[in-house]
């Protein structure tokens, strides 16, 4: 029963404490207004309030630094949401359903759902971080190259099921190809650059979302511009709290047999992250549901699923860091820098030597999510305001997108070759999706190429020196694989039966 | 020939001379599976595909007609590329802000909104774009070269950047 004593002590530590409070508000609050502004990611976030923190106390610090992280993850949403332009990475999967429901005229509900989710997933997810730490990171640890190559063909084998047969498999092959331009992280080899020293270290996220989406919506309001709205998105600080108690009932099974556990499992295998957390729990949405066909047409769950997930894996991020000492990620790897400037050493022995530190983290990241729910209506109120001015005018609110899309393509890296790669799949996305070409599958393969699916497969591969059966020889492999089966092979039974 | 047809012959050729470009990869004695492989699996599914579409629409006819595109709409599609082409283009050249202040107010003219919104809706994106990318995010933005490098400079030291 010790642990609940310092769980006690932390919360008197950070809330008796209004210096702690403070600091951890307006960590939440940069983070969640960051977050709505594309360009930044939650690395570059993290890293701007870095030197903020070096001279506060470590657990102050680092529930500072998280409250800018789990703020970007949940604020991404919010122009995702309003201009199909993600935020942040982890909002990526939320703008498939989030920004068509704005386009039926459903832009509050959505950020309602995006909002309410985002703290059911931060909660579920530090409650569950806060009680299992040492039985996750044990688990975490059993992960070797093959399991992880596991988890990528389930995702693959999911999203071949989707609607759109052979244009859907091609959209998946071209993402995990377009994964692989640059240098070969495990060997060093060029790989499809044609000598152009920018394409070296692949390319990036940003102009390829962003090319695939967002441009070529603005250029489609271009062409056709809506009706100008007759009402207005009605604004209340306090009307974005919380869903219709029908949704939510209807929800529950979705989000804690499905959204919690993947979002939080995949956020605690050190080196994925929230963004293919988010966009794994989206599939295993789709692939599970009764119509998958709805996903991406403008449907709650595609927004409740992916939120939840994002912020469940971001408080799973933090249980191989503090607990193994091996950070997760960019911002986990921030993490654990400044808690070694601080002269504390992550790893098995923590809890034991600085069990208050410790915990004080652990519970510092539930007050961050519920801090960043609270200032949320903020950064919503500014964001829908622009929203609202600009839907009066279709070429500015173009113009907007246009030049929010190249200059935080720009931002990221500082190189040209991103702008014209961003022009390129502009014109590709456009293109495609004339021809019912779904590109929610690009996108996906995307994310999950290159290091998440590549690098494991050469890895295991070479541990047995060439032999295809480490792929099977674990028991949690065979389980994935058994899951496989089922998730592939039910939704057609299910068709059958009921066409019967 | 149906355009999604086109699109994916186009794809296979890119995908065929791309896995001839994954034979000439190197493959170092060291490792077990090469560069070469992965990308090779991955553009053999894409050839697959794109196999599969074609089939799909000269065998079981099945392809999609896609909306016709009106005489104004097509304007305003060439005007939007030319917007986001030159705006690219120039960016590198003339620096983010005033590419910002003389391309946005001309393509707003173009799309029919009143010249003096344009005018104060270029500046406005122009100041925007400073104060969130250079002032809020601390971003680097592209000044420009030679005179637009240091006018450029000029108005963003206005704003202490």
């Amino acid at each position: 029963m010790d642990f609940l004593v310092y769980i006690i002590e932390a919360l008197n530590h950070l809330l008796l404490n209004p210096v702690n409070l403070s600091v951890m508000i307006i960590g939440a609050f940069i983070g969640t207004l960051s977050g709505a502004l594309p360009g930044t990611t939650s690395v570059s976030t993290v890293a701007i309030l870095l030197p903020f923190s070096i001279f506060m106390p470590p657990d102050v610090a680092i529930n500072f630094l998280l409250g800018g992280y789990v703020g970007e993850v949940s604020g991404g949403s919010i122009s995702a949401i309003l201009f199909r332009i993600p935020g942040s990475t982890e909002a990526i999967a939320t703008m498939f359903d989030g920004y068509e429901l704005a386009r039926k005229g459903r832009a509050v509900e959505a950020l309602t759902l995006a909002r309410f989710y985002s703290l059911i997933g931060g909660l579920v997810g530090g409650v569950l971080m806060l009680f299992a730490t040492p039985i996750l990171a044990e688990f975490a640890i059993k992960f070797g190259p093959a399991e992880l190559f596991m988890l990528i063909v389930m995702a693959i084998a999911v999203l071949s099921t989707f609607e759109g047969g052979f244009k859907t498999l091609l959209s998946i092959f071209l993402g995990f190809f377009l994964a692989t331009i640059g240098m070969d992280e495990y060997t060093g080899v060029s790989r499809f650059t044609f000598g152009i020293v920018e394409l070296e270290s692949g390319l990036h996220l940003a102009p390829l979302f962003l090319g695939l989406f967002a441009i070529p919506e603005a250029i489609r309001l271009a062409m056709k511009p809506p009706p100008p709205p007759t009402t207005t998105t009605r604004f209340k600080l306090g009307g974005f709290m919380f869903p219709s108690y029908s949704f939510f009932k209807q929800s529950l099974p979705l989000i804690f047999l499905l959204a919690i556990p993947i979002g939080f499992l995949i956020g605690v295998l050190p080196g994925i992250g929230a963004t293919t957390a988010a966009i794994y729990s989206y599939i295993m949405a789709k692939g599970t549901s009764r119509k998958p066909e709805k996903y991406g047409t403008g449907i709650p769950e595609g927004v409740a699923v992916p939120e939840t997930a994002n912020n469940a894996a971001a408080m799973g991020t933090l249980v191989p860091t503090l607990a193994l000492g091996i950070p997760g990620g960019g911002v986990t790897a921030l993490l654990l820098g400044v808690l070694i400037i601080h002269g504390i050493r992550p790893g098995p022995l923590v809890f034991m030597h600085s069990p208050l530190l410790s915990y004080s983290i652990l519970v510092g990241a539930i007050l961050v999510t519920i801090l960043v729910w609270v200032f949320t209506p903020i950064v919503i109120y500014f964001f829908v305001k622009i929203f609202e001015a600009f839907r009066k005018s279709i070429p500015i609110l173009v113009s907007f997108i246009i030049l929010i899309s190249i200059l935080a393509t720009y931002i990221i890296r500082n190189q040209m070759i991103d702008i014209w790669t961003l022009t390129i799949f502009a014109i590709l996305g456009f293109i495609l999706e004339r021809y019912k070409f779904p590109l929610a599958p690009l996108a996906i393969g995307f994310v999950l190429g290159g290091g998440l699916s590549e690098i494991p497969f050469r890895r295991a591969l070479d541990i047995s020196g060439g032999d295809l059966s480490i792929f099977l020889r674990s028991n949690i492999s065979i389980f994935i694989l058994v899951i496989t089966v089922i998730l592939v092979l039910a939704p057609r039974l299910i068709k059958k039966k009921t066409a019967h | 020939m149906k355009g999604e047809t086109i699109i994916s012959i186009l794809f296979l050729f890119l995908a065929i001379y791309f896995i001839h470009l994954t034979l000439q990869l190197p493959n170092p004695p060291w490792v077990v599976v090469g560069p070469h492989v992965w990308p090779a699996i991955l553009l053999i599914g894409v050839v697959f595909s794109c196999i599969g579409i074609i089939y799909n629409n000269i065998v079981n006819k099945k392809y999609v007609i896609p909306e016709r595109i009106g005489r104004n709409e097509l304007i305003r599609l060439i005007g939007t590329l030319i917007l986001v082409f030159s705006y690219s283009a120039l960016l590198d050249f003339l620096g983010f802000f005033i590419t910002t202040l003389i391309l946005f107010p001309i393509y707003l003219r173009f799309m029919g909104v009143k010249l003096w919104k344009s005018i104060i809706a270029g500046i406005f994106f122009a100041i925007f774009a400073l104060l969130l990318f250079q002032v809020a995010i601390m971003a680097s933005l592209p000044r420009g070269q030679g005179i637009f490098y240091y006018l450029t400079s000029y108005i963003l030291s206005i704003f202490g950047r």
